[in-house]
């Protein structure tokens, strides 16, 4: 067991081989936001404008993807010598769009967002010069996206049950494999003040059919959002916030 | 190669777990922790009028005290059952119970007449929209529409944990 600990460490950071042995581990968390690209969301909302178009819809939706915003927390475990680390990293992201309305004449409409709630695993290498350090990380996002689809009432009540078709929470687990750099400065021993920004890619383009936002949930059925096949969410993922150094040895 | 093979697995694994703590099999957890006992503080219909805006009536159920939440694992399920209770009090004050099929994922709760059909209440059953979800306190929203889709009914649901 001993062994294969070892191994992990050792395998993360290539870079560092040459470095003399030291130990890092910190906790981070701070605000995150980030890009999304995705066809088929605008589709879908492209499919709705148009079908209600001409049934009195005075707002139609903005027919753009948005952008998430929300935080991340996770962890640092490094190893290697005081100027160059090996890091593995496993964050938390939990982010969501502000809500899309769409609404007709009589108040009633329909309000769509998306969430993003991932696991980020990065394997990288960080750079210490003075308080300054900058590094570079792979990542693999295991992300579930869900669309949220909700139907408003004339009065304000909001609907996500079986009386209107399109309510649901629309989900797809994608795994995306990415590339990011990370900055930070050590304002306090134990306190950086950091920022990251990781460039998550779309997992296939060869079957995206594989790949639709389906409410699973609802339940033990297969409900597709409308609009047409979904090629994965992909997008620049960013994040600033404070990582916490509670044990740093370097020998 | 091979020696890469190790960590990239543990990795995964880790990944795995935690977003394996998103499953709706983990929210519906909070409404069978402890004994998964809910008191219905209230339940009301309002019926609206055609133009759906306007509510005709309102109707106070006040006849059900409890909903006991659970979950039953079979050796050979690949998954968990979840289940709840209801609890009726008939005129003489005696309570029958009510069991039906439950899902919760946080923002939608489901309750199903899957356990004996057409034993749980009618009105209880559908597809709720959960719009206060605390680990004391739920409340659920449940609507119906007339034929021409105009609203009819808005039945709410208050629950405090016992």
């Amino acid at each position: 067991m001993r062994k294969h600990v070892f191994f992990i460490l050792l395998a993360v950071f290539p870079f560092c081989l040459n470095a003399q042995l030291g130990f890092m581990f910190s906790v981070e968390a701070g605000f995150a936001g980030s890009t999304i690209k995705s066809a088929q969301i605008p589709a879908f909302l492209a499919y709705y404008n148009g079908t209600n178009g001409s049934q009195g819809l005075s707002q139609p939706f903005k027919e753009k993807n948005g952008m998430a915003t929300g935080k991340y927390f996770g962890f640092t475990v490094g190893m290697g010598g005081p100027e160059c680390k090996g890091t593995l990293i496993i964050d938390r992201y939990i982010m969501n769009t502000a809500k899309n309305e769409a609404r007709f004449t009589d108040g009633s409409g329909r309000n769509i967002w998306t969430e993003i709630k991932e696991t980020s695993s990065e394997v990288g290498v960080n750079f210490y010069q003075g308080k300054f350090v900058a590094g570079f990380e792979m990542v693999i996002a295991l992300r579930y996206v869900s669309v949220y689809s909700e139907f408003v009432f004339p009065d304000g009540s909001t609907s996500m049950g079986n009386d209107h078709s399109l309510n649901g929470v629309y989900q797809d687990l994608t795994f995306g494999p990415g590339l990011g750099i990370n900055v930070g400065y050590k304002v306090l021993p134990f306190l950086v003040v950091a920022a990251k920004s990781d460039m998550i890619f779309r997992a296939t383009k060869q079957h995206p059919e594989y790949h639709q936002f389906s409410d699973l949930q609802n339940f033990k059925t297969d409900e597709n959002l409308p609009g047409g096949v979904n090629d994965d969410v992909w997008g620049l993922r960013f994040g600033i916030g404070l990582t916490f150094l509670l044990s740093s040895k370097d020998e | 190669m091979k020696k890469l093979l190790f960590p990239f697995i543990s990795v995964l694994f880790v990944s795995l777990v935690l977003v394996g703590c998103d499953k709706a099999d983990v929210k519906i957890k909070r409404l069978y922790h402890g004994d998964g006992t809910w008191t219905i503080e209230s339940l009301t219909t309002e019926y609206f009028n055609a133009a759906g805006i306007t509510v005709d009536s309102t109707i106070v159920d006040d006849s059900y005290g409890e909903i006991a939440f659970f979950k039953s694992t079979t050796l050979d399920a690949l998954w968990d059952y979840h289940f709840c209770v209801i609890y009726q009090k008939d005129v003489v004050g005696k309570y029958h119970e009510y069991p039906c099929g439950a899902y919760f994922d946080g923002v939608r709760a489901n309750i199903e007449d899957n356990v004996y059909p057409g034993n749980c209440p009618p009105k209880f059953l559908g597809l709720w929209t959960v719009t206060e979800n605390n680990r004391r306190k739920q409340v659920w929203t449940l609507f119906s529409l007339r034929g021409d889709y105009t609203l009819y009914s808005k039945t709410t649901l208050k629950m405090k944990f016992k």
